[in-house]
């Protein structure tokens, strides 16, 4: 029972030809209101130039620190922000302005999905597991009742939660647990692409192997594409493919995960690497600061 | 010989939801002189809570036992006014959010200068001196501006060099730091902690670290407290811990952490998730998520052994061989 | 039989419990005392021991009597008919008046926080425009169109009432709505109508209810200042603010006849805001 749905899903995803997201030349410029009043307004540029595709079954990286663009990349791939410029296609549509219509929205949320990093806010307070990924499956699919109730016990499972939690609230589940939910939800809509912004960032290192590792099972059997977020070098390691590396709204460097981490080129993912504590590893007095405002006036 | 600081059998209980709920289980720790000690754990392990007892910051109504002394001399039952004067001269706190433990609508100078000038009554402008002085050791540059400035006008980062500063100012003896840089970017992170163990180690301070990252703790820590479900469960060297973990929970800490340099196909995960103490069952609180488990575990929580160097609280530590990565044994018992 | 009645017991026992673990104790007392008003209220027909607007001019204010426990009006009414009967536009003027605002007003704010921009503006402010004429002056103007009665006065002060609850409302909503399960539910595609109605207006219910509350105590002032007044229930019909506007009475210092619906009112407006605190209360404290 429960293959016969993965493989349909494989399918699912599989059916798409072409990569499963393209960005071109991607901008986002906020505009920040100055001065007294807020009359005066400056522009602040939040992303500039960002270019990437990615093929399905495939995860990309994308790694910088506070202000470096990375949210705002992944905020205007679902569409809860509008690019200033550039373009985004995802399963081989464009989605570069917002959706004019609600089926418009609904189809591209069957495209692309997005787990958020704060497991306590990322659920209705109010609504049971169950009821959660429930709503999900009645926007998306047509399947009667007993189907809907069939699929969540297979989703639930699929994250490791037991048929009894969903009958519960969120407030009955731990950080972990929640996050297991929050990827069932994005799952139940079969996207072609899921989204972890900061996914496993705020938990706990040993809730956060396990989330790791059910990840990666995800992507293996349903052959779907992630765009992982995350300042984590060590963890970027163990669930991408290629990563991009932001500093600023820049793109400073990209490629193969395995490449970057290992032999990096550009300065900045140096010292990223650099500053990461691991056996052996001591603080240094890096200025980061000071140190890369200097090499980049030169 | 008499420690720095001594923590012996603390025990903490914290009213929640109207009822006594157990944070703390008989912690016991001490920390000498100019010594860096680490208390590593996961949420809800008490690793806060034991920092904050040593400064008496609970909140009202915890119940505590046991004892905690400093330079010998006892801490318990001291009075309101013998506390203060405690925290303002021989031991200060710096927490994670800086923001949130600096007065927004004071300029940085002020804060600074504050304990010197009101507890000290040191003269202000000779005060200021001092603070531009440290500032500029903390790696702010142009100081003197910065001091006429708000919080607000400060990034994460730089505050958190600021609570450095007010911190080493009052020169105390021990300073207790709660996670100092966890909201902090890594490359900011590790210029914090080169400046904050550069400072602390020329004027001869004692640190009690609180992290929940074994990495960091390892990179500049003279020993390593692991706790778990507010139990102390393990003490040891950095080096020893990374060797040769002697309590399982250090040991899956270990493995469970992604590694920079290599791609793990699967990531050894600890089953369930970590534990508050007063979830705890009775015996030792990591049972059910152990390998190693025995029928033993659930009868009594271990006392602590010492075994090469290293205090551990479990019934089977001299008997398993852990490992701190998985190789060929895949993190089983080699013996 | 008993063990249906120990079933039974068992559940109210767990209600109250649950209700006493939300509103403690002192609102268990004020929700008690507002439950046995609205009984009272409904009762009113089978319970008052006699007609509220008969007459005994042979039995003028006379003190409390085994015939009249609260004693007469100054035209020998039975005092304790007439609160019983007066409690009921008393307690139904404000509930009217709450529930149009409510009705009026959730809506509004779910408009205005949820699209935001230029909807939002356009809401806004015309909510600070209504928000700028006081209810009385409202209930006036619709007494003169009108004429007196429960009915104008009540929608007049619904119609002031309203921007109260929904700026409230708003914030809250404005708020609740940058938490990312409700930026999830945006991306899954779900309509903005069905993110309002089953998520936003749900999670931010606590807010409005303790809203409510405390804007029903003004209410029922307000309603009683009208009567008062003469603009909203007249003579022979009553209410409680009828009921104080007893010249006769003051001037001949029987103060009790008086004292009884003051009583009730205050009564009945702190009991009102004490539990609509409480609940506004353990709100933030469940957010916590």
């Amino acid at each position: 029972m429960g293959d016969a749905v993965h493989s349909a899903e494989t399918d699912h995803v599989r059916r798409l030809n072409g990569p499963a997201v393209e960005v071109a030349g991607l901008r986002k410029v906020f505009r920040v209101s100055g001065g007294v009043g807020g009359r005066r307004h400056r522009d602040f540029v939040a992303v500039e130039g960002a270019s990437f595709s990615l093929e399905q079954g495939h995860s990309l990286g994308i790694v910088g620190e506070s202000g470096s663009g990375k949210t705002t990349i992944a905020r205007m791939l679902v569409g809860i922000d509008t690019a200033s410029g550039g373009s985004i296609r995802v399963a081989g549509r464009d989605r570069s302005t917002p959706a004019k219509s609600t089926s418009e929205r609904r189809r591209r949320g069957s495209e692309m999905q997005i787990v958020f990093q704060d497991p306590y806010t990322s659920l209705d307070p109010r609504q049971s597991i169950n009821r959660c990924i429930n709503e999900v499956l009645k926007l998306h699919r047509a399947m009667t009742e007993n189907e809907r109730r069939q699929r969540i016990i297979e989703l639930l499972d699929q994250v490791g939660l037991t048929e009894h939690q969903g009958l519960v609230l969120p407030k009955n589940l731990s950080g972990g647990q929640r996050q297991r939910v929050a990827i069932a939800r994005a799952l139940a809509a079969e996207p072609a692409v899921l989204v972890l912004d900061e996914a496993v960032s705020a938990l706990d290192v040993s809730i956060q192997a396990q989330i790791i590792n059910l990840l990666n099972d995800i992507r293996e059997r349903t052959n779907m594409a992630y765009i992982f977020i995350s300042h984590n070098l060590a963890v970027v390691r163990q669930v991408t493919d290629q990563t991009l590396v932001l500093r600023k709204g820049v793109v400073v460097e990209q490629g193969d995960t395995e490449k970057i981490l290992d032999a990096p080129e550009n300065d900045y993912t140096k010292l990223l690497l650099a500053s990461v504590p691991e056996p052996g590893w001591k603080p240094r007095r890096i200025r980061a600061d000071a140190a890369l405002s200097r090499e980049s006036e030169i | 010989m008499t420690h720095l600081l001594q923590i012996e059998n603390l025990s903490v209980d914290l009213v929640v939801h109207r009822r006594y709920r157990k944070v703390l289980q008989d912690v016991s720790i001490t920390v000498e002189k100019a010594e860096v000690v680490s208390l590593v754990g996961e949420s809800g392990s008490g690793k806060s809570m034991t920092a904050r007892s040593v400064l008496s910051l609970l909140p009202a109504q915890g119940k505590m036992s046991g004892g905690i002394a400093f330079d010998g001399q006892s801490l318990i039952g001291a009075s309101y006014k013998e506390w203060q004067k405690f925290r303002a001269t021989k031991a200060a706190m710096i927490f994670q959010d800086p923001r949130a433990s600096i007065n927004p609508v004071h300029r940085i100078g002020d804060f600074l200068t504050e304990a010197l000038v009101h507890n000290r009554g040191m003269d202000r402008h000779e005060a200021l001196e001092r603070a531009a002085t440290l500032l500029e050791q903390v790696g702010i540059d142009d100081a003197t501006r910065r001091l006429r400035q708000y919080p607000h006008e400060l990034s994460g980062g730089m505050l958190q060099r600021v609570m450095i500063a007010s911190v080493l100012l009052i020169e105390p003896q021990l300073i207790l730091a709660d996670e100092p840089t966890t909201a902090l970017d890594v490359t900011t992170q590790a210029d914090v902690i080169a400046v904050l163990d550069d400072l602390r180690a020329q004027r001869d301070m004692a640190m009690l670290f609180i992290t929940h990252d074994l990495e960091l703790a390892a990179a500049f820590s003279d020993r390593i407290a692991v706790m778990y479900a507010g139990f102390i469960v393990e003490v040891s060297t950095p080096a020893q811990l990374h060797a040769r973990p002697l309590h399982p929970y250090t040991a899956a800490l270990l493995h469970s952490r992604p590694m920079l340099h290599e791609r793990t196909a699967r990531l050894p995960q600890i089953s369930g998730r970590p534990l508050s103490a007063f979830e705890a069952p009775p015996g030792c609180p990591f049972q059910d998520r152990c390998p190693y488990v025995q029928p033993r575990c659930s009868e009594s929580m271990p006392q602590p052994l010492l075994i090469a160097g290293s205090i551990v609280r479990c019934h089977r530590a001299s008997e398993l061989e852990l490992v701190s990565t998985v190789g060929a044994g895949g993190g089983q018992t080699h013996g | 039989m008993s063990l249906l009645t120990n079933l039974t017991n068992r559940e109210d026992h767990h209600l109250l419990r649950k209700v006493h673990d939300r509103i403690g104790t002192g609102g268990m007392v004020a929700g008690g005392f507002m439950l046995f008003l609205i009984v009272a209220a409904t009762l009113a027909p089978l319970i008052s021991p006699m007609s509220p607007n008969a007459i005994d001019l042979l039995n003028v204010s006379s003190g409390s009597t085994w015939l009249h426990p609260l004693g007469t009006d100054n035209l020998g009414r039975d005092v304790l008919s007439r609160l019983l009967w007066g409690a009921r536009p008393s307690l139904l003027g404000p509930t009217l008046v709450i529930g149009v605002a409510t009705i009026i007003a959730v809506p509004l704010a779910a408009l205005a926080g949820w699209s935001g921009g230029v909807i939002d503006q356009i809401v806004s402010r015309f909510l600070d425009l209504v928000f700028a004429f006081p209810g009385i002056l409202l209930a006036i103007l619709a007494v003169t169109l009108y004429g007196p009665g429960l009915y104008p006065c009540s929608m007049a002060l619904a119609l002031s009432y309203m921007p109260w609850i929904a700026r409230v409302t708003r914030s809250e909503i404005l708020r609740e709505r940058n938490k990312p399960y409700i930026k999830a539910l945006e991306v899954q595609g779900l309509s903005g109508f069905a993110i309002c109605v089953r998520h936003l207006i749900p999670n931010v219910s606590a807010t409005i209810w303790s809203q409510v509350t405390i804007s029903f105590g003004y209410a029922l002032i307000d309603l009683a200042a009208l009567s008062f007044l003469g603009l909203n229930i007249l003579p022979p019909g009553s209410d409680w603010g009828v009921m104080t506007n007893n010249e006769n009475a003051i001037l001949q210092g029987d103060l009790n006849q008086v004292l009884y619906p003051c009583l009730l009112i205050i009564l009945s407006v702190t009991s009102v805001t004490y539990v609509g605190k409480r609940l506004s209360d353990e709100n933030t404290r469940l957010l916590k």
